[in-house]
C-alpha cells in the first residue's frame, strides 16, 4: 500500500511500544521503560 | 474491510493487541482482511545480543533490573488474560529485520497471518531465536510455507525493500508506536485497545461505507 492522507484516529490511549519504551496501563502516560522514539531506519 | 497492522515481533503489546483485535473483529461481525506491515522498534539491536530481555532493557535504559522485571511481569499477567503465555526468561532478544522479511515472504505465499502468529509465539512463548535464518525457516515450515523459497528470500534479502517501504509508509502516516491498526485506509487505532474499541471502530467504519453506497 502507498498512501499519505492523514488518518482519523479512533479510540483513546492504549498500551503500545514506542522505541524501547513499552507503556504499561498503571503507569498512566509515563513510559515504563525508557522513552526513545521509534526509529524506522534504512539498513 | 481491509485492516493494515504495523507491528514488530519483539513488541509485547503487538501480540496482545492481535488477540484483542481478533476478538473485536469477531464481536463486530464485520469481515476483515488483515495485512501485517513492518515496524522495527529497535533496529540497532544486535542479532546475537548476549543476555536476557531484562538485562538488555536494564543496561540500555539504566534502570534497576528489579524495576524492569516488575514491568515484564505485569505485561506477562496482561498477556495471560488473553490466553498468551509469555516467558521473558526464555525470550531471545535480537534484531527483528529478518523476521520482518519473513512476514513479507509469507505474504507472497499467502500465509502471512499464520506466520505472524508463529513468530509471536516463537518469540514470546517458546524462546526461539527469530534473528537467524535457520530458526526462521523452521518457523516458516511450521506455518506451512515453502521453506526452500523462504530460505532463498531470507539469504538474498529479497524482501528487505518491502520492509523499508512499510517503514516509510508508517512515517507517512505519522505512526510512532505499535501496534497500529489502519482501518479501510482512513482510520487509525493505536495500541492494544480493548476488543470493544476495535469492534466499535469496525462497526462505525462499516456503517459509513454502507451509508455512501
Amino acid at each position: 500500500m502507498s498512501a499519505s492522507a492523514p488518518l482519523t484516529l479512533l479510540g483513546a490511549g492504549a498500551p503500545g511500544c514506542d522505541g524501547d519504551a513499552c507503556i504499561v496501563p498503571d503507569a498512566a502516560s509515563e513510559p515504563a521503560v525508557g522513552s526513545s522514539p521509534a526509529r524506522p531506519t534504512e539498513r | 474491510m481491509k485492516i493494515d497492522i504495523w507491528s514488530d515481533v519483539a513488541c509485547p503489546w503487538c501480540f496482545i493487541g492481535k488477540r484483542k483485535f481478533e476478538e473485536g473483529a469477531r464481536r463486530s461481525g464485520v469481515p476483515v482482511e488483515v495485512e501485517y506491515h513492518s515496524f522495527e522498534l529497535s533496529p540497532d539491536t544486535p542479532v546475537d545480543f548476549e543476555g536476557s530481555t531484562t538485562e538488555y532493557l536494564a543496561e540500555r535504559k539504566g534502570l534497576p533490573a528489579g524495576q524492569v522485571a516488575a514491568m515484564l511481569q505485569q505485561v506477562t499477567e496482561i498477556a495471560a488474560a488473553v490466553d498468551l503465555h509469555y516467558d521473558f526468561d526464555r525470550v531471545v532478544h535480537t534484531n527483528t529485520v529478518l523476521a520482518h522479511e519473513l512476514l513479507h515472504a509469507a505474504k507472497a505465499q499467502g500465509r502471512q497471518l499464520e506466520t505472524a502468529e508463529a513468530l509471536f509465539r516463537g518469540y514470546f512463548e517458546q524462546g526461539r531465536h527469530v534473528g537467524r535464518v535457520d530458526e526462521l525457516v523452521s518457523i516458516a515450515g511450521e506455518a506451512g510455507l515453502d521453506t526452500v523459497a523462504v530460505r532463498t528470500a531470507l539469504e538474498t534479502h529479497e524482501f528487505l525493500g518491502a520492509v523499508h517501504a512499510d517503514q516509510a509508509q508508517a512515517v507517512a502516516y505519522g505512526i510512532r508506536g505499535v501496534p497500529f491498526f489502519v482501518i479501510d485506509g482512513r482510520y487509525g487505532v493505536s495500541g492494544a485497545q480493548d476488543p470493544d474499541v476495535f469492534a466499535g471502530a469496525l462497526t462505525q467504519v462499516a456503517a459509513e461505507r454502507e451509508s455512501v453506497r
